[in-house]
Formats: C-alpha cells, structure tokens, sequence
C-alpha cells in the first residue's frame, strides 16, 4: 500500500513536472569532470552500501531492470545502456542535483559517496574504461598568495573580477584562471553569467544585468570563486556593491499578517477575537453581579402574601 | 419574561423533595465505587509521571503522527460536553418543559467533561509545565488559543449554568433540615446564596439564567467549531473540509446525547428516580437522539459521499484507507452500529424504551469516540509530501500502553467528577418540578 502510495505521488508529481523526453543537459564543463585517483574495490563496495540505501528504492538493483517503472521519466537501470552513456561528470553532476523526482543528493552526500556510487555503477560496465583527471600544472609558481577583488566598470556595465598573485612581496595580474560569480538571493546563490577566465590582465568579466534586485538601497552582495577550487584552492572574495535594482518591497513581516507576531495580527482578528470574549464576558460578570443582589434580597424581609415556601 | 411569576404546589413539593434528597451523601456504596476509581486513578497517574519524566516519546505519536489519541480523546471530551447546551439552551429555549428533570444531569456532564476536556489536551504536551507559556505568548491568529479561551468560556458559563438553578435547591435542603454531614451543610449554605424564596430573587434568577441560556449557545457553537477549526484550517485529506464546524457540532449532538441517556438511566436505577426519570421522558429522550443522529448522518453523507465521489490524488488514498484499508473494521463500525443502525431502530417506540435506549446509546458513545479517532490518526498518516525512509513505526500510528492509561485516566476523571456531584448535590431540580404548570401557554419561556 505504502510503495502503491508513494509510487501516486511521485508519478503525479512527475507528469506536471515535465516531459520525458526532454533531454537532460549537462553543463560543459561539468560534463568533463573526472576523478583524480581511480576507482577501486573498496571504493565500489562503500558505493554499493550507498546505493542500497539511497538509489534502490527508485532504481532497483543494477542490471536487475527491477527499477520502478511507474515513475515518469523512468529513472532506469543504472547498468543500462542510457545510464552508463554518461560520462563520469553527467553521472556526478545529475545525482548531485537531481531533477524533478529524482531527487538532489549535493547536501546528503559527499563527493566522495557521490564517486563511490559512480565506481560502484560502472563496475556493471564491462566496456568502461576509467579515465582520470591529470593533476593539472598550473602556471602559477608555487608559494604564490593569490587575492581576488570585484569591482563595477560603469563604462562598460560589466562585473570585472581582477585576480592578483603575489609573491616576494612583488605583485601580478593572474591569467587564466576560471573564475564564477554569483549574487547573495534569499535562499542560496544566484550565478551570474558564465563562468569567465582571466585575461592578461588578471580580469575576468561578467555582464551585468541591472535589473536584478538589490536591498531597498539597491546593494547587491557578489562573491568570486574559482571554478576549479581543487587546484587554486578555496579562494573567494566578496563584495557589495551598489549595482542592483532598488528593491523598496516591505518586507513580508512588516505589515499586519496572518504569519505575523501577535502584535502585528490583522485587525480584524485581534478586534474580533476580543470582541467576542469582552461581550460575552461582560455578560459573565453581570450574572456574577446578580448573585450579589440575590445575596442582597436574602436579608430583606418578604411579605407573608408574597412567600413561595 | 420578567412577568414569569412562579407558584409551587406544596404537596409535590414535599413529595419530590424527599424523593430526590434521599439518595444524597456518601454513603457506604459510594466509597466502595469512589475508592475504586480513586486506585484505578492512581495508576493512570502513576502512566502519566512516566510521561512526564520520559516525555513524549513513551506514545506512539512520532514526527508524522504527531497527533494521537490525546487529541481524539479531547475532541471526544469537548463534544459530550457540549450536550449542556443542547438540552438547557436549545431545547430549554425551544419551551419544552419534558427536560426539566435531566437539564441539571446535562449541566453535570458539561462541566464535568469540559473540564476534563482541558487536562486531556495539557497531558498531549510535551512541556506541561510550561502551559503558562499559551497565555503569555499566544497568537490571537492561532486557533489553539481561540480554543485554550472558548473550552474556559464554555466551563464556566456550565458552571453557572449548573449552580445558579441549584441554589433554591439548597435552600429547600436546608429549609427542610436536611440531614448532612457539618461540611456539607457548610457548602450548602455558602452556595445558596442566602437564599430565602423571595419573589425578586426568582426573578432575578431567572433573568441570570435566561440570560445564560442565550449566552451558551454561540459559545458552545464557538468551542466545537473551533475544535473543528484545529483540524480544518489544514490543508490535508480528510481535514481539508469546509463543513467540518457544523459536522462537529452535530457528531457532538449525538455524543451528549447518548451521554445523558446513560447517566439518566443510571440515576433512574439505583437513586429510585422512576417516577421521574420515567418511561415517557426516555421516549422524548429517544426521539431527540434519534433526531441528533439523522441531522448528524446528512452531515456524514455529505462529508465522506463527496470526496469519494471526486476521488482527488490525496482523498482517494485516505478514503482507501478508511472505507476498505487498516481502518476500515473502526471506521464501519463507528458509521454502522454508532449511528446508522441506531437511527434506524430508535424509529420504533419499543426501542426507545429505557433499558433498548440506554443499551444503544452504550454503542452511540463507544462508536462516537471511535469515530475521534478516525477523523484524527488517518489523516496524519498520509501526509502531502511522503517522509523518506522512515522507520515502519513512526509512519504507523499505534498508542502505547502508557498512552491508553493515561486516556482511561481521563475518562476515570470526568466519572468520578460526575459521581461525586451527583452524591453532593440533587441531580432533579426539586423547585422546578414542584413549579405549578402555568395555564396560559403563552406566558411560558417559549421563544417560538
Ligand atoms: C525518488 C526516486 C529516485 C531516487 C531515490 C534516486 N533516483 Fe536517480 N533518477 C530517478 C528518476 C525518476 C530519474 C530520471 C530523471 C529524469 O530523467 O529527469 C533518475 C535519473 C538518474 C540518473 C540519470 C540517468 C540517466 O539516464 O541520465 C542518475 C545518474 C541517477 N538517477 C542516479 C541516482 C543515484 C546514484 C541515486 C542514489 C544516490 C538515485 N539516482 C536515487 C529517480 C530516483
């Protein structure tokens, strides 16, 4: 019943989802993404304990072709042909962040977790042919302290994101080196155009959209990065800068709200409910008032025509 | 109605005031049954100390069923009481005068359960001893505290609702002499008020009373629709319904109902009350139950016939569930013996008998808390969004040993409250029974 149930829900959310056929694309650069060291056993053998755990219930046991076939699209076997297509950097970059029913595992997972499920599903691949990443050299020579700063170029509208390296205190533009930018929203981060590489000049540039929304003064908190943190290490730099558009929306605890604390309830509930418990309360009272009078009559004499008992 | 001049006939005075008193005080039976409810108590309270140490956890309500017996029980506990207003305001209001002998047994079970009613829901929190907190920090948009002020409302409007037609009573006992232990004598002076049958303070009564019955009738509304509220104001299947106020109200009908027909057949038996808890009265009982429970199966129709016509997504499973899944032993048996079947043979005269009413209203009531338990757990079950891999138990709701006692302990409470009231005090109205018929009809209460 549960597994009939779930099943309901998902498919349900799948059809308004979207589409089945609608490829599913990759990111170029994430498409190329390899590991740097090779699979092993031990390696599959953890990815096996994950996958039990994680995948099964939608996917089925690899090669078995017991996934679950109601789902739309169908998450497959992960020993089909379809699956095994991707390359090492799809596999990892669709688990990492799933797509409408199959669900994103970035947060629940680690890289690791995420390349032990991949060795372990491609030790269903008799044809597959680990490739892995080189260490790449870099032209930066070691010991260099690499810095980052943002800045507006309000002639060309554009982010410019200068990359400097220093080394024996003397200081150089760095080339060639991705860098991405994004821009502080509510909830998480918002890329701004694509990734972009230093030029000679240790600047990489982004277009700037001068719609997007800023804070009420029209700030907007951009932080840079490198694309490939592995190799020039966790760097980033943030700022904020006065670029956005002013956003004067109030905010959605600012005015009187169902959501709202106590003190800013809409009116109508706060004077109705104390409306209603003052006027039936007051009523209370004025009983409680009219047994005082009772108490009262008590000592008044009555009149032997008047008397009930 | 201030022009409502009363008379008393002395001799049914006499009669009924020897008749009814004569039961009272506690007697050797009385400590018997009170000690063994006293123990039986005890070990509910001993059920509930383990909560309270443990917390929560010792139930079967986990993160997904968070909402468990407790609070199928409060609801169970808020409608039975609601049968105070039923039978004083609405019937009373109405002009009948057939309920002048079970108004005061209603008006018992109303306070009783409604106060009990606010100790179920305080044993459903994990943090009792910050109760405070709902008054200090309470949400006037939150429903809970619309329902925290309307269960206290209603308590004491019964409370009133069942001393203020006492006090002649009292003093008619001590007028009479009475025979009763110093205390009794003590609280029966303190509460009638000094009272002395003077014309005014009748009429002040009843202007007070009057007024009371008007008052309780939309907090009584108020209190079983929010009850209702608590439930409906979600977005879930088998909640998400916009008659469930009155559907409440009238399930609550039926509750009261059966309610007072159990507590008026105990009485009529063992405190020698034929004469006035008599045959006819339990036919007019039997007619208004049978009424409760026709209004009560429309509301049903319309409630669980709709959906299951439409058959949405969500509705679909819960109906599944209900009508053929786990629940469906409960479910039927709480539509069929607990209401349907009831309201079939109460159409017959025979069946409205004393002991055939009482025996059905034994599976009205036991029907009407299954049927608590249904509007509340399976909706909890299946929420909008599945819960990935959970344990099987936090999914499947099932309360615990702890659980059940301590809800046993709640309903040993409202007993004993009941049993202890009934021995203290009359449970008939002596001076309005002994009230000279008025001759002109259309100087009575009747608002119609
Ligand atoms: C709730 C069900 C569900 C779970 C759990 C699940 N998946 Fe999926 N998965 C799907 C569905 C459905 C698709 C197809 C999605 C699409 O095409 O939009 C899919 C697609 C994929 C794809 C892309 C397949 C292709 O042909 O391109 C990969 C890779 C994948 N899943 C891996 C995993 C891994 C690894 C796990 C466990 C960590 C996992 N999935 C857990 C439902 C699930």
């Amino acid at each position: 019943m549960r597994r009939y149930y779930t099943t309901l829900i998902l498919s349900v959310c799948a059809v308004f989802g979207l589409s089945a056929q609608s490829t599913w694309s990759v990111p170029q650069d994430q498409k190329e993404k390899l590991n740097t060291i090779e699979f092993t056993e031990s390696m599959e053998k953890s990815g096996a304990d994950v996958f039990a755990g994680k995948c099964k219930v939608c996917h089925g046991v690899p090669g078995q072709n017991n996934f679950n076939a109601l789902l739309n699209p169908s998450p497959g076997d992960p020993a089909g042909d379809k699956f095994q297509k991707n390359t090492d950097g799809e596999l990892f970059y669709k688990i990492s962040e799933g797509r409408v029913t199959m669900p994103s595992f970035k947060t629940a997972l680690s890289k690791d977790d995420i390349w032990n499920i991949i060795a372990y599903v491609r030790s269903f691949n008799p044809t597959y042919v680990q490739e892995t990443s080189e260490k790449i050299e870099t032209n930066i020579p070691e010991g260099t302290q690499l810095a980052m700063d943002i800045s507006y170029n309000t002639d060309k509208d554009v982010v410019e994101v200068l990359l400097t390296g220093t080394l024996n205190d003397i200081t150089n533009p760095v080339g060639g080196v991705n860098i991405k930018l994004m821009a502080q929203r509510y909830f998480g981060n918002l890329q701004i155009d694509e990734a972009k590489s230093t030029n000679k000049r240790g600047i990489a540039t982004f277009s700037w959209n001068k719609e997007l929304p800023g804070d009420s003064l029209g700030n907007i908190e951009l932080m840079a990065s490198f694309v490939d943190s592995d190799i020039y290490g966790p760097l980033s730099s943030e700022k904020k800068l006065v670029i956005g558009k002013p956003n004067n929306n109030p905010p959605l605890n600012k005015g009187r709200a169902m959501w709202n604390t106590v003190k800013k309830a809409p009116l109508w509930i706060i004077i109705g409910y104390t409306g209603a418990v003052l006027i039936v309360w007051i009523f209370i009272f004025y009983v409680l008032f009219s047994l005082k009078n009772i108490f009262a009559l008590g000592k008044e004499s009555i009149s032997e025509d008047e008397k009930l008992i | 109605m201030s022009g409502h001049n009363i008379k008393f006939n002395k001799e049914k005075l006499d009669k009924i005031a020897t008749d009814v008193l004569k039961p009272l005080g506690f007697n050797g039976a009385f400590k018997v049954w009170m000690s063994f409810l006293t123990v039986a108590l005890l070990a509910c309270l001993y059920a509930y100390s383990i909560q309270y140490r443990e917390g929560l956890i010792v139930t079967g309500m986990r993160d997904m069923v968070s909402w468990g017996m407790y609070i199928a029980n409060f609801v169970f506990f808020v409608a039975t009481a609601l049968v105070g207003m039923l039978i004083s305001g609405v019937i009373g209001l109405l002009g009948y005068k057939w309920i002048k002998p079970i108004t005061r047994i209603a008006e018992i079970i109303a306070v009783a359960f409604a106060a009990v009613a606010g100790l179920v829901i305080v044993s459903d929190m994990g943090r009792p001893e910050r109760l405070l907190h709902v008054f200090m920090y309470g949400r006037v948009q939150s429903p809970i505290l619309w329902d925290v002020t309307v269960v206290t409302t209603y308590l004491v409007i019964s409370t009133l609702l069942y001393l203020l037609p006492l006090i002649p009573d009292l003093a008619i006992a001590r007028g009479r002499g009475h025979e009763m232990p110093k205390w009794q004598a003590k609280i029966y002076e303190l509460l009638s008020f000094n009272w002395t049958h003077h014309p005014k303070q009748y009429q002040l009564l009843f202007k007070s009373t009057r007024l009371l019955f008007i008052l309780v009738i939309p907090t009584a509304f108020a209190i079983h629709t929010v009850t209702s509220w608590l439930l409906a104001v979600n977005s879930r299947s088998g909640w998400d319904s916009t008659i469930f106020g009155p559907y409440f109200l009238t399930g609550a009908f039926v509750t009261g109902m059966a309610a007072v027909v159990i507590a008026v057949f105990f009485f009529r038996n063992s405190y020698k009350l034929r004469e006035y808890l008599d045959d006819s009265l339990f036919d007019k009982m039997g007619k208004l139950l049978e009424f409760v429970c026709v209004v009560y199966f429309y509301f049903n129709l319309n409630e669980f016939v709709v959906p299951a016509y439409k058959m949405k997504e969500f509705d679909a499973v819960h109906i599944h569930e209900l009508f053929v899944g786990k629940h469906a032993i409960m479910f039927w048996f709480s539509q069929i013996c607990g209401l349907i079947i009831p309201m079939i043979i109460l159409l017959w005269k025979p069946f409205r008998k004393p002991v055939p009413l009482f025996i059905i209203s034994l599976f009205v009531i036991v029907g009407a808390w299954l049927k608590r338990y249904i509007i509340v757990i399976p909706t909890m079950e299946h929420p909008f969004l599945p819960i990935q891999n959970l344990p099987n138990e936090w999914i499947v709701y099932s309360p615990t040993v702890i659980e059940t006692m301590v809800t046993i302990g709640s309903i040993i409470m409202g007993v004993m409250i009941i049993s202890v009231l009934a021995k203290l005090f009359p449970v008939i109205p002596i001076w309005e029974m002994a009230e000279e018929e008025d001759q002109n009809e259309d100087k009575t209460t009747k608002i119609i």
